[in-house]
């Protein structure tokens, strides 16, 4: 996600701006400190004190504490966290992470897999922008 | 990916023998050691140097050469290392029937990476999903009912977590749906 991030802000402004979206799912730990921490900048950082959530209040609080760390808090990017049964991780196959394209009528467009450890960003966002190009 | 080695020989066997290791007791001791070593201080530290601005390397960089060091420090000798290594990533999935081989290290306990079934075309599934509230405000007000039938400002105030759905998310709107978390 960190890797990401950056892009999100504009991709969503420029989505915005032409009746598209870009939203987040706050899902399952990847590498939180008590399962299978990994302290590299590009998992949790430094320090790495996240935990495993245990309600879904701490899985509220962390959606917005991984907010202020990826810097969006005030992209006006809207967040979801899944439900602690994991139920959108376990039917989407999301864990880690994983980006969707979600087209009007609501059908799977894009189901992206990750290429030596990112997303290609672009071509996803080309696809957002044909898409909303299209008549509704 | 690995194929069961059923009946204690086979593909497991065979790998083991590779590594010149004994057993499979043997390659048990030693996934246990290299899962202590991956939470050490000394591990999460060597992490915490790599992936920064000016840094070409990663954290699997530093995985790979925390196994190599257990290994080696387990007498594996470097003409055996690559095998060695393979077994030690493999086990799981060599003796998918031997619960210790997915209990032993976490990075197998808490994988939960999968293909999956969805393709693209099909419909999204439409599950539940809770707004966050951010210095922006709630995410998508529209259709969010609180877990109790209340309002969402309401249902916030009382804490209780606010419900919505991947459909009304959508609301007819091409979306990109990013899945991820903090870590």
């Amino acid at each position: 996600m960190r890797e990401l991030a950056p892009a999100f802000a504009s991709l969503h402004r420029e989505a915005r701006a032409v009746g598209a979206q870009l939203a987040i799912v706050y899902i399952a730990e990847a590498h939180a400190a008590d399962e299978w921490p990994i302290n590299s900048t590009r998992c949790a950082g430094p320090g790495n004190s996240v935990l495993r959530p245990t309600s879904l209040a701490q899985r509220c609080a962390l959606a917005r504490r991984m907010m202020h760390a990826l810097q969006l808090q005030e992209s006006g990017i809207p967040v979801y966290a899944d439900g602690l049964d994991d139920a959108f991780l376990e039917a989407y196959a999301a864990w880690p992470i994983r980006l969707f394209g979600i087209d009007r009528q609501g059908r799977l467009a894009q189901i992206a897999q990750p290429e030596q450890g990112s997303f290609r960003l672009p071509a996803l966002r080309e696809w957002l922008l044909e898409e909303a190009a299209k008549d509704g | 990916m690995a194929r069961s080695a059923s009946g204690g020989g086979g593909e497991g066997e065979a790998a083991l023998r590779a590594a010149g290791l004994g057993s499979k007791a043997e390659l048990l001791e030693i996934l246990a050691r290299e899962d202590t070593c991956r939470h050490s201080e000394a591990t999460q530290a060597a992490y915490a140097d790599v992936e920064a601005p000016g840094s070409d390397t990663d954290w699997l960089e530093v995985t790979a050469a925390m196994q190599e060091r257990v290994l080696r420090e387990s007498g594996v000798p470097q003409a055996r290392m690559a095998a060695a290594l393979w077994l030690l990533r493999s086990a799981h999935a060599l003796w998918p029937e031997d619960a210790r081989f997915r209990q032993v290290s976490c990075w197998v306990r808490h994988n939960r990476a999968r293909v999956g079934v969805l393709t693209p075309g099909c419909p999204a599934p439409d599950l539940r999903l809770h707004p966050i509230e951010t210095e922006r405000g709630a995410s998508s007000a529209a259709g969010v009912f609180s877990a109790t039938g209340a309002s969402s400002a309401a249902g916030a105030s009382a804490g209780v977590a606010a419900v919505t759905s991947v459909r009304r998310v959508c609301a007819g709107k091409p979306t990109l749906l990013v899945a991820g978390s903090f870590t």
